[in-house]
């Protein structure tokens, strides 16, 4: 205490506290889960961990060991909000020590003799294609996940012939003179209504992506976006 | 999560082409809410016009507060457009007027370079509107007028005229008590004697620049080359129509705005440019509006600019004369005006003249005397009330400049402890004056500068400012998360000033810890209270009950899971102070090693920005930490007779030389020093040797 410089912990509320606060834990870890599930499965396969069992089950007993617990999640916040790791990097460093404990706890037991963990620190690469792995999954799931929820938002507002005009024209490169007749519109109102609904799938990319943060790091979507593209294999 | 590991079902993942289009397609399209741009992000869209809209935004740091972002729209391609948008950010980053929303931050974000400028969030209505809302009297309406007048004289001041004055335009916010004028939208405001006004920046000659509903007669004419300071006077005389009559000229009666604005853009103008502007009296059928006030207005929408008043300095300056109670300049020439205002203004003194006369010269003397003194005395409140508004813009153009750096990406990473201060008394100055002592704004504010202070170690003023917020937050039924959190800063503050007020901190502490075990959700700041108390306890001479909060504090950190954290390494550092203290030096050195373990690397030049600040508290702790190792063992070589071992000693000067450089005031240097001068003065033998 004779240190005069403590470092009081901030107080500011984010999207994970307010949903906490709120009652909606749920929520919060059925997100991660949606989102967040296949790629850990994805970098569990690419890594020697893999002989622990099926990588889906393996990260299914990841989520069950650690996201009952709210301060596990909690803690993240803090470690985004002092170091400005994202979520994911939390879940795949949390799923690691998991993976580890898992095969230690196997060795211990007898039931099988792996060397998965020295075998992971061993070999680099590997770790490498992984994560490389795991970015790729991750840059499909938060598309997938904003196609879902653009179309929802199209829908509930009327409006499932944008998001239908968008996917065409934007998704599959189709041009408007096309198809626009199919709609009952001309082309000049194909590309308002795909402005319409692109904007509501780029609210959606913009949400998923926020809760990559606890709120201090958030960069401009732009840059998140291209990151992502640069991701994909594409 | 329930203990299910299911994984929820979602729809079929997309491929790399499919996707990467998607991602383009989204990069192309308009930013909107739940992004950030610059230091703000956008919580809802407020306004939206055809080229730019208007967003609530949320700043995190280094201040958490509200604001407004306007941002120019992507599909507004135009270069004019954007010139125009330029020019705005411009023209607000110069008009200093507390009626005028200040220009805070811009920038342009993206690959694509999208413009936005951040201006405070104006919690206001239309001027119109929040008259009708309030029921305001008359007297208050023409304030509202004279005080719109005036901030529009801060442009006209620069030579900018605004060219869209319109109810919406002219917010207010307070209550009737203190309603305050903000003047928005100099979207798309004319710089006289700029040549792009001829041409080229979107308000070109021949072009439709403002509301038809409130141009003057030169504006609805298209022709940019008259309009001047007056065309804004024509279109405040206009609002003051609408404010004091209850009606527009030329504007029909009920009919709503968004069925004028469907009217086609040619016939609203040619109205504009055609209508008489008859005296209000007769317009609203109000005949207590004659005379004064209607003068006022003739005067402001004369048809012919040169017959108004110049700028809206006049205007403002006339609307005064007018609450003062003195002879207005807009009074007809030949009405008799001057002499009958004179005759009513000093008919007392007229009434003594006839006294005098009368031989009751005592008497009138001494009313002619109060009188002149009330005169006087009206004057000098005028003089103090315009005073106070002058010593405001003041302070408000300090802040402006002051606070400039606190809106940039590096605002976290303020580290001159004497600035940071200096800052946040400017920021809370400015608070306090716009705002007041209850405002969220000023009490956040109030927060910021309590830690400034404690920062420089003069805990006596942080202690008060922590304990008025918690005076202010005592009575708040919804602020229980908010009354632990400030009780332990005051308790902590009480520790820091020393044994003195170690009593009451215990006190304080305790009942901190109280509150915090009754939240329905715990807060891992009730581990900082345990920390503190554990210190008081110390001071208090009770160790062993100081140690048991020490330990509790690391349980505390563990519960909430912030192994790894920095607080976490400062609670293990705090029980490894107090083990030292109490002459356990073999736990104590454990435990400081263990807490350097847990610090992350040493600030350097690759660290992100974002991370300095935290970086630079832990290297301080760590250079303590590493000294007060370095220190036990000179102290058991002393005790033994022997030399501490070289790298002891070359561990314990660069500590002693570290900690010396950056914080002279530290309580540990005397003790440090002590040991070294005893050292070098040869108590202890120089020669190397093997540590105990």
């Amino acid at each position: 205490m004779s240190d005069r410089r403590e470092h009081f912990p901030a107080t500011e509320r984010t999207w994970l506290h307010e949903a906490i606060a709120d009652g909606r834990r749920g929520e919060v870890s059925h997100f991660i889960m949606k989102v967040y599930a296949e790629p850990l499965a994805i970098y569990c396969a690419a890594t020697s961990f893999r002989s622990l069992g099926d990588p889906k089950d393996l990260v299914a007993g990841f989520f069950a060991s650690r996201l009952d617990d709210p301060a596990w999640i909690e803690s993240w916040a803090e470690t985004n909000e002092s170091q400005g790791i994202r979520l994911s990097r939390w879940l795949m460093n949390g799923l690691n020590f998991f993976l580890h404990e898992e095969a230690r706890r196997r060795q211990r037991d007898g039931r099988v003799s792996t060397d998965a963990a020295e075998a992971l620190s061993a070999a680099p690469d590997a770790a490498m294609r992984a994560e490389q792995a795991f970015d790729r999954s991750l840059a499909l799931a938060i598309v997938r996940e904003a196609i879902e929820r653009a179309s929802t938002a199209c829908a509930t507002a009327g409006q499932s012939a944008h998001f239908e005009i968008f996917m065409q024209h934007h998704g599959h490169g189709r041009p408007y003179d096309s198809f626009a007749a199919s709609h009952g519109v001309d082309p000049a109102q194909c590309a308002g209504m795909a402005r319409t609904a692109a904007a509501k799938f780029r609210k959606a990319l913009a949400e998923i992506t926020a809760r990559e943060y606890a709120g201090r790091h958030l960069p401009e979507l732009d840059e998140t976006l291209a990151e992502l593209a640069g991701r994909l294999g594409a | 999560m329930s203990g299910s590991g299911e994984t929820p079902a979602s729809a079929p993942t997309p491929d790399d082409t499919l996707a990467a289009r998607l991602l383009d397609a989204a990069r192309a399209a308009e930013p909107g809410v739940g992004e950030r741009l610059g230091a703000y992000e956008l919580v809802a869209e407020i306004a939206r016009g055809t080229h730019a809209r208007v967003f609530r935004a949320r700043q995190r740091e280094p201040v958490e507060r509200e604001l407004a972002v306007k941002v120019l729209s992507a599909s507004s391609p135009s270069t004019s457009v954007a010139a125009r948008f330029a020019r705005e950010r411009a023209l607000l980053a110069r008009i200093a007027h507390p009626g005028v929303v200040p220009l805070l931050d811009a920038g342009e974000s993206g690959e694509r370079g999208v413009a936005w400028f951040a201006m405070p969030l104006v919690d206001g209505l239309p001027i119109d509107r929040w008259c009708s809302r309030n029921s305001a009297p008359r007297a208050i309406r023409l304030r509202l007028l004279e005080d719109a007048a005036r901030a529009v004289a801060a442009a006209h001041a620069l030579g900018v005229v605004h060219r869209d004055l319109k109810p919406s335009n002219i917010l207010v916010s307070g209550g009737l008590a203190d309603p305050r004028i903000h003047v928005i939208d100099f979207g798309v405001a004319k710089i006289l004697g700029d040549e792009r006004d001829a041409g080229g920046d979107g308000t070109r000659a021949g072009a439709v620049v403002g509301t038809p509903e409130f141009m003057s007669p030169e504006q609805a004419d298209l022709d940019a080359a008259r309009i001047s300071p007056a065309s804004d006077v024509f279109a405040l005389g206009l609002v003051a129509y609408l404010l004091l009559g209850g009606s527009v000229p030329g504007v029909a009666l009920g009919a709503d705005s968004d069925a004028r604005s469907r009217a086609p853009v040619g016939q609203r103008l040619r109205s504009a440019a055609e209508r008489e502007i008859a005296p209000i009296s007769q317009t609203s059928g109000d005949r207590s509006l004659r005379g004064e006030i209607e003068w006022i207005l003739a005067r402001a929408c004369a048809r012919d600019p040169a017959s108004r008043y110049a700028n809206a300095a006049d205007l403002a300056d006339d609307l005064a004369r007018l609450r003062e109670g003195r002879a207005i300049v807009a009074a007809p020439r030949d009405s008799g005006y001057e002499a009958l205002h004179l005759l009513r203004r000093y008919r007392a003194g007229i009434a003594i003249a006839v006294a005098v006369v009368l031989g009751l010269v005592g008497i009138g003397f001494y009313r002619a005397e109060a009188e002149h003194r009330i005169a006087e005395a009206e004057r000098a409140r005028a003089d103090a009330e315009q005073a106070r508004r002058e010593q405001l813009e003041r302070v408000l153009e300090k802040a402006r400049v002051q606070l400039e750096p606190l809106t940039g990406r590096r605002a976290g990473n303020i580290v001159d402890n004497q600035k940071a201060l200096e800052l946040a008394q400017t920021l809370h100055e400015v608070n306090l004056a716009a705002l007041g002592e209850l405002a969220v704004e000023s009490q956040q504010s109030a927060f910021v500068l309590a830690n400034a202070f404690d920062r420089l170690d003069r805990h006596e003023e942080a202690l008060a400012v922590f304990q008025r917020l918690l005076e202010l937050a005592e009575p708040e039924p919804d602020r229980e998360r908010d009354r632990p959190f400030l009780r332990m800063n005051v308790g902590a503050m009480m520790t820091k000033i020393g044994p003195a007020r170690a009593a009451e901190a215990v006190v304080v502490l305790e009942r901190a810890l109280g509150e915090y075990e009754a939240l329905p959700t715990r807060n891992p700041t009730e581990c900082g209270c345990l920390a503190y108390l554990g210190k008081a306890l110390d001071d208090l001479g009770r160790h062993a009950d100081a140690r048991a909060r020490f330990e509790q504090a690391i349980a505390c950190e563990e519960r909430f899971s912030r192994q790894g954290t920095i607080t976490y390494a400062a609670q293990i550092g705090f029980l490894a102070d107090h083990l030292r203290a109490t002459g356990d030096f073999s736990a104590a050195r454990g435990r400081y090693e263990q807490a350097i373990a847990v610090l992350p690397p040493r600030a350097s030049p690759g660290t992100p920005e974002a991370a300095i600040e935290h970086r630079m508290i832990a290297d301080r702790w760590r250079d303590a930490w590493t000294g007060e190792v370095a220190w036990m063992s000179v102290e058991a070589a002393r005790a033994a007779g022997r030399a501490p071992s070289d790298e002891v000693q070359a561990s314990f000067v660069e500590a002693v030389d570290r900690v010396s450089s950056y914080d002279a005031s530290n309580d540990r240097l005397p003790r440090w020093i002590a040991a070294r001068t005893a050292q070098e003065r040869g108590v202890l033998p120089t020669r190397s040797g093997s540590e105990p």
